[in-house]
């Protein structure tokens, strides 16, 4: 609340230096820090003109704030008079009846919808003590609630974010609002001078009148965010469209390269940008420069359709961080902005209406630049289709790339896109079929089996049979690895024979393979197509050196081939196979140890005291049936795999107990960070 | 919470009637009402459960033939709006249902409306500015007194609605209609408080 007379100043501030209402938007998207209309003026005064009533002279818009105030009076009496505990309008109605016309029964869901609502109320912006007060709360859920109930929110009903939104704006009308003595009617009536009209714009009495006016007046257009979409259909609602529209025009547009990490990471946008836009940002920054957020916004743009921009103008903010982040401190990032230390948030509505004016990568690097004095390298994006940070998470992306035609990404560059496709796939394969754990598994066993002479062993006949299993099978993997490597080369073959085709200019020829190729390598059954290899461009000679394009990631290729002969029904063939330690590249060997070594379990081996055999780590070899338990740990995806961990898990030792829920953990996090996407 | 409050007591549950008329049930759904006045005579576990049910703020005093929770007071009062309600199962106030006797009874409460229960039968009347209602028995258990010749207790309860000073009651009443059916009939008083005066 003001006094009169700081509030009198205020408004000739605004009213005596900006003529119109384009000077005034002008003057706020200048920042003019103190001078700002809306820090030395009045900023309710300014929201109200920008959103409720474009025509600059009070004089012409009291009017308008008369019928809303009146308005406003009538549906509080209507919704709101039986919570507030008055009498019914048909009082011979028994409140115990089931009918569907029953104001007791309407009565019962507004208590219900009031109490919802006033659990977000009381715990809205803990940190404001404004928003504390009990008569401020009253206010805020009375606001909200005639909302809910009058024509405009009926569809919608109450959402949650709605009252932090409706806060902001109490916020503000309250600190404009003047106390005013009770004029007599006639005064009222008859209204031109501009003092008076102050105290009638500004009147205390109406501050949640006029609240709900421009809560209404924003929620025009932010309905459709709060919208959840056909029922059951979570996935429809508009947000999600309007994240994704975000995400794959927008940001693909300005950023492709930050863009594709996002993808790649599978952060997916409307993770945070669900909370970005339908509280308005209101979260994200601190309070006082929110409101200058919101100030500029306003000026520019009462559709808020610059908010989609506002979010990329976010996003390229914190661009350099994000392409150096993993899944979670990508996470971290996006639903934990930093705030800007040297510039203030409202530059972000700044960026908006610069990238609106040039939506391009050329418009996005600008921006870039602006703030970081970095510009991406757009070449780089391309050559490199998996740096090192993304490929930890390619095996995640895999599902949905499968699923989701790649074409829709880039549609501009068809060959490109399955050439990068077939590349990336190559790498996440090794990821998807755990070979990595499967290696890791056989260095383990190998590794617990060397020092186990020591003490007596209970059953050495048992572990000799083992090991003549495991060489058996290790034979018969090599030669599944050998037929994988051989359909490889195959695929290579045909591969470049596409490429060069394309060089020639055939490129419905090396269309064909390339798409064979990338089918090939999504479906690891599919027989290779060895006509493609027959054809009137020079064939290069069997066993030469695997075309460049493939060898550049040599570590999907061996991997791949490992996979190749998998099928979902013959995991089994993940067995054990120390040789394989030396088939598996570099890279991956190193990484399989990394993380061996953070495993707790793994650590914590070393100092253990020596256990019976049957209590060892590998005990679970000595079962009924040691064959299929190597298979369930060593697959520890497959599902069989997990129940007869389980099952043994009951019947021998504590210490396999361990190391089964190892695994179990293992996946259970696995799932946990797909399970929000 | 709903602003409804249920007066409802002399069950005798299983001694003298086997449960409340299914009728009565089906009305006192969960949610509709915010708390509820048992006026004694629950008697038995399930019955209180029940009323548990159909709103959890549940205020009870001690019937004659509660005997298994000695604990229980003999009068209360609860503040709703600006009237202040007492109530009693009314087996101490002698003569029994006596409205000299139940107005000694509201003045040493100090209350604006005197509840009271044990005859089993639906009463409500003002005296002295002050509004006297006994809801009968929800189950219409037979009941010792003097009835007239083929009169049997009524199953009743009421529903208040306390809006400022005033109080709107509502009589829930299973009266056998005119197809031999059982109907519940609803009737409305309401009761203002005198705050003009002393």
């Amino acid at each position: 609340m003001l006094s009169l007379n700081d509030a009198r100043l205020r408004w000739n501030q605004i009213f005596d230096n900006f003529s119109s209402a384009s000077s005034l938007k002008q003057a706020i998207s200048e920042q003019l820090g103190a001078e700002d209309p809306c820090v030395a003026g009045l900023r309710s005064v300014c929201w109200k003109l920008f959103i409720l009533y474009p025509s600059y002279t009070p004089q012409l818009w009291v009017p308008e704030l008369r019928v809303h105030r009146s308005t406003y009076e009538a549906l509080c009496t209507e919704h709101l008079t039986l919570i507030r505990g008055g009498t019914l309008g048909a009082p011979d109605i028994d409140p115990l009846a089931e009918d569907e016309g029953n104001p007791w029964e309407q009565y019962r869901l507004d208590v219900e919808l009031r109490a919802e609502i006033m659990q977000d109320v009381e715990r809205c912006m803990p940190d404001i003590e404004f928003f504390r007060q009990p008569t401020i709360q009253t206010k805020l859920c009375d606001l909200l609630m005639v909302y809910c109930k009058s024509a405009d929110g009926k569809s919608l009903g109450y959402r949650q974010g709605l009252h932090e939104l409706a806060a902001v704006l109490l916020w503000v009308v309250w600190n404009d609002a003047v106390e005013v003595k009770p004029p007599e009617e006639e005064k009222l009536e008859t209204l031109d001078e501009k003092e008076d009209l102050m105290e009638v714009v500004l009147d205390g009495r109406f501050v949640e009148n006029d609240t709900w006016a421009l809560f209404c007046a924003v929620m025009k257009h932010a309905k459709e965010w709060y919208d959840a979409g056909p029922e059951g259909q979570s996935g429809c609602a508009p947000i999600v469209a309007k994240s994704k529209y975000i995400h794959e025009a927008l940001l693909m547009a300005t950023d492709p390269e930050l863009a594709m990490h996002l993808k790649a990471l599978d952060v997916l946008p409307q993770v945070f940008l669900i909370r970005w836009i339908r509280l308005l940002f209101s979260r994200e920054f601190p309070f006082e420069d929110l409101l200058k957020v919101w100030d500029a916004l306003f000026a520019e743009d009462t559709d808020l359709h610059l908010v989609d921009l506002v979010c990329v103008a976010m996003l390229l903010r914190i661009r350099w961080q994000l392409l150096e982040a993993d899944y979670s401190t990508a996470l971290t990032l996006v639903l934990r902005y930093p705030s800007p230390l040297d510039t203030p948030p409202a530059t972000f509505v700044e960026d908006a209406i610069y990238l609106r004016d040039n939506l391009s990568s050329e418009g996005g690097n600008v921006i870039i630049q602006k703030y970081s004095k970095r510009t991406p390298s757009v070449a780089s994006s391309n050559s490199r289709p998996t740096p090192p940070s993304r490929r930890r998470f390619a095996g995640r992306s895999t599902q949905q790339r499968t699923l989701s035609p790649s074409k829709s990404w880039t549609p501009a560059s068809g060959i490109e896109s399955i050439v990068q496709d077939v590349a990336k796939n190559v790498l996440s394969q090794s990821q998807r079929w755990g070979v990595n754990r499967a290696v890791r598994g056989a260095v383990e066993v190998r590794r617990s089996l060397a020092p186990s002479p020591g003490p007596p062993i209970p059953h050495p006949k048992n572990i000799s049979s083992e090991e003549q299993e495991l060489v058996k099978q290790n034979a018969k993997l090599i030669k599944r690895i050998a037929a994988d490597e051989e359909r490889q080369r195959t695929l290579a073959r045909i591969l470049e024979l596409g490429m060069q085709a394309v060089e020639n200019g055939n490129h419905a020829e090396g269309t064909r393979r390339l798409s064979h190729v990338k089918e090939c390598l999504l479906d690891l059954t599919k027989v290779v197509n060895r006509s493609l290899l027959q054809q009137h461009v020079p064939v290069s000679l069997p066993g030469s050196p695997s075309p460049p394009l493939l060898s550049s990631p040599p570590i999907g290729t061996d991997d791949q081939g490992i996979s190749a002969t998998r099928t979902p029904n013959n995991a089994a063939s993940g067995r054990p196979v120390i040789k394989k330690v030396a088939i598996s590249p570099p890279g991956s060997f190193v990484k399989a140890s990394f993380k061996n070594n953070s495993d707790p379990d793994f650590l914590s081996r070393t100092e253990r005291p020596r256990t019976t055999l049957a209590q060892s780590s590998f005990a679970w070899m000595l079962g009924d049936d040691p064959a299929e338990k190597i298979k369930s740990s060593f697959v520890p995806k497959d599902k069989q795999g997990k129940r007869t961990g389980e099952a043994a898990k009951g019947k021998d030792g504590s210490m396999k107990a361990n190391d089964i829920e190892d695994d179990v953990v293992d996946l259970g996090e696995l799932g946990k960070m797909k399970g929000p996407l | 919470m709903s602003r409804l409050i249920l007066a409802i007591g002399d069950f005798h549950i299983p001694d003298r009637a086997p449960d409340i008329p299914a009728k009565f049930r089906k009305l006192l759904a969960p949610g509709k009402i915010g708390q509820i006045l048992c006026l004694g005579n629950l008697t038995d576990k399930e019955t209180y459960e029940f009323l548990r049910g159909v709103a959890p703020d549940i205020q009870i005093v001690k019937g004659d033939f509660d005997v298994e929770a000695p604990n229980l007071p003999l009068s209360k009062v609860v503040t709703h709006g600006g009237l202040r309600i007492g109530f009693t199962h009314g087996h101490t106030i002698i003569p029994q249902g006596d409205s000299d006797s139940l107005l000694i009874e509201a003045r040493r409460l100090d209350c604006d409306v005197l509840l009271w229960g044990g005859t089993h039968r639906f009463e409500a009347y003002e005296l002295e500015g002050k509004f006297f209602v006994n809801p009968g028995s929800a189950t219409g258990a037979m009941n010792s007194g003097w009835w007239a010749d083929d009169e049997e207790p009524v199953p009743s309860f009421v529903l208040m609605d306390v809006q400022g000073t005033a109080l709107v009651v509502y009589v829930y009443q299973l009266r056998p209609g005119e197809d031999g059916e059982k109907h519940v009939s609803v009737e409305k008083i309401t009761y203002r408080k005198d705050t003009t005066g002393s």
